[in-house]
């Protein structure tokens, strides 16, 4: 943690948008990987970044400035994922941009990565999450335990929970390779 | 193995980029009325002890005017227990309670059809955790980040006014992870909060300590007393939900992936200590804990891969036997007391494949003695129909019951996603369309 960083949320809490995109700014990349890789359509994920961001920018009054920009901006994101996921109870959302794997063959479903996304798609939130953030976000078991809120035991579980689901598709690449 | 599946990670996922300038779009997108004392602290200003003065003279006048509520039993009938703490849970066959979008909370009176937003006027989705005892009472935690506290927002009137409890803080907790409520009756709770102390703001192995505090109240959720607490190395184990059949008996599942495996663990002095239960059938797959429906008679289910093995007691806990289930892959137990209940059973192929194809009712039977013997229910609930698939099943009393389905249709060049409501009041059989879910 840097003077310059404390200095930085002191001014965006101030509404210093300036000093807001240079702390959130190059956290937007990785929020919208871990948007897409949770939600799976590349205008909910814009719209969940877009959302979370706005929620940061009214929660900076709760913002300590030791606080890692990081882990606190991407619980938030991932906060808005789970609410979009949530809100398929009640109204419309858009999934997926066309039914993958419906017309083209097994081996370009591979080379597009179509089957995984499939298999991720079909695992509970919670799991996708974890998998995402550590294996699409390369984020440390402790980060995405930060992230989530959930003790590192719960993460290392859900997992190994989520790689078990999702198996047979690492080993038929493994058998490609 | 960790860089292949990083490498297909991004195989699958490096497809779409954002369109444009995600970044420039983002800052521009910041609303100009912006009120950033959200919490208690505004634009550039520290703590001040005139602010704290306020926060402790609100939360005391919030404690004073908090009314008691009546003594009550436990639920009978109600099946409450088995889906309190989802997000989804109808109580009797016309007030339900539902977590909608952005984690409101909604509330229900007839049946499904119209669905209020109740959500406590100053409550945000952080963390949540809810439990919706019968039509008036529910309670939703919050984890408050600006103190490393959590607090419980609870209702006696279905959501008309919430009450807020005194932060619940413990020294040296900075930070607290996924909460656990549950309430006996309206007076008396039990609150799961998994912290850690010392170490970083991180959840750092080898700097800090994973603690689970287990807190109780006496007076519907407004104090909270600490009643024990466990430790254990760092991520080591995971505390599941935790229950009580009686004021004093209760119980909690704990599942350390490198350890010995998962066990379920027994109170017999309100939470203060804890003993390992034995059970009849290995406890490999145990990650729910019991059902009670009154002191003596619970049911417990060890989940497998696909099967799941039935446990009943009917002496409190003491000891379990084990039911019999239909069909060798099972989904959506439930039951309403400790005699009726409902499961979907079937073979592996009639669920996963049969789910896929249209006008396959769903394999459903239904127990009324307590699960030692079947019988399969001529339903008309399809496991897909044009409502979707059935994804849940939620009964309040032997007759009435109700079941979630999703749809899926094109739209927009994109799929839309809707759920249905629907709702049986003849003990399964028969099935109609009630609504959405909010």
């Amino acid at each position: 943690m840097t003077l310059g960083h404390n200095d930085l949320v002191t001014r965006a809490k101030a509404g210093d948008r300036q000093a807001f995109d240079e702390l959130v700014g190059p956290l937007v990349s990785p929020a919208f990987r871990l948007g897409y890789g949770m939600l799976h359509d590349r205008e909910a994920a814009e719209d969940a970044v877009q959302e979370a961001a706005v929620r940061a920018w009214r929660k900076l009054g709760n913002l300590r400035p030791e606080t890692e920009m990081r882990p606190w901006f991407l619980a938030i994101v991932a906060n808005q994922c789970r609410d979009t996921i949530r809100g398929r109870w009640w109204s419309v959302l858009r999934l997926a941009s066309s039914p993958e794997g419906a017309a083209i063959g097994f081996e370009d479903e591979i080379v597009r990565g179509a089957d995984l996304r499939g298999a991720l798609r079909r695992l509970p939130v919670e799991q996708r999450e974890v998998l995402v953030l550590r294996y699409y976000l390369d984020l440390p078991l402790e980060e995405v335990a930060s992230i989530t809120r959930i003790p590192v035991g719960t993460v290392k579980s859900r997992i190994n929970r989520g790689l078990t689901a999702m198996r047979p598709h690492f080993t038929i690449v493994e058998a490609l390779v | 193995m960790d860089e292949l599946i990083r490498s297909r990670m991004h195989e699958a996922l490096d497809v779409e980029q954002p369109h444009g300038d995600l970044r420039a779009r983002v800052i521009s997108s910041l609303p100009a009325d912006v009120r950033h004392a959200h919490g208690f602290r505004g634009p550039g200003r520290e703590w001040t002890l005139g602010g704290v003065a306020v926060i402790l003279a609100v939360a005391v006048v919030a404690g004073l005017l908090y009314t008691r509520p009546p003594r009550a039993t436990i639920p009978s009938g109600s099946g409450l227990h088995a889906t309190a703490r989802g997000g989804f849970a109808m109580v009797t066959p016309s007030i339900g309670w539902a977590i909608g979008p952005a984690a409101h909370v909604f509330r229900t009176t007839d049946g499904g059809l119209r669905w209020r937003d109740v959500t406590p006027a100053d409550y945000s989705s952080n963390s949540i955790d809810t439990y919706f005892l019968d039509g008036n009472h529910a309670w939703l935690t919050q984890y408050v980040q600006s103190s490393s506290s959590t607090v419980v927002f609870g209702t006696n009137n279905g959501g008309a006014s919430w009450h807020r409890s005194l932060p619940i803080s413990t020294a040296d907790l900075h930070r607290t992870y996924g909460t656990v409520l549950f309430f006996i009756d309206p007076t008396h709770g039990w609150l799961l909060v998994p912290g850690l102390v010392g170490g970083s703001q991180l959840a750092d192995p080898s700097t800090s300590t994973q603690f689970e505090f287990l807190y109780r109240t006496t007076d519907g959720g407004a104090h909270w007393q600490q009643v024990s607490h466990t430790t254990s190395r760092p991520g080591a184990c995971v505390w599941g939900d935790v229950v009580f059949s009686s004021l004093t008996t209760g119980w909690i599942v704990n599942f350390c992936p490198s350890g010995s495996g998962p066990a379920l663990f027994v109170s017999h002095d309100g939470g203060v200590t804890w003993n390992v239960q034995s059970l009849p059938v290995p406890a490999t797959s145990l990650d729910s804990s019991p059902v009670f429906f009154d002191s003596q008679h619970g049911i417990l289910v060890v989940a497998g891969e696909s099967s799941m093995t039935l446990l009943a007691t009917s002496d409190g806990g003491r000891t379990w036997s084990v039911r019999p289930l239909p069909g060798t892959v099972q989904t959506g137990l439930n039951f309403v007391d400790e005699a009726h209940g409902w499961v979907i059973g079937g073979s592996s192929d009639q669920l996963s494949n049969g789910a896929t194809v249209s006008g396959v009712v769903v394999p459903l039977f239904r127990t009324d003695d307590g699960g030692n013997n079947w019988v399969a229910v001529r339903t008309d609930l399809l496991l897909v129909s044009t409502y979707g698939r059935v994804q849940a099943l939620d009964f309040v009393d032997p007759r009435n019951g109700f079941a979630i389905a999703f749809t899926a249709v094109p739209i927009y060049g994109s799929f839309a996603y809707q759920g249905a409501l629907l709702k049986t009041t003849d003990g399964g059989v028969t099935w109609a369309v009630v609504g959405q879910l909010p």
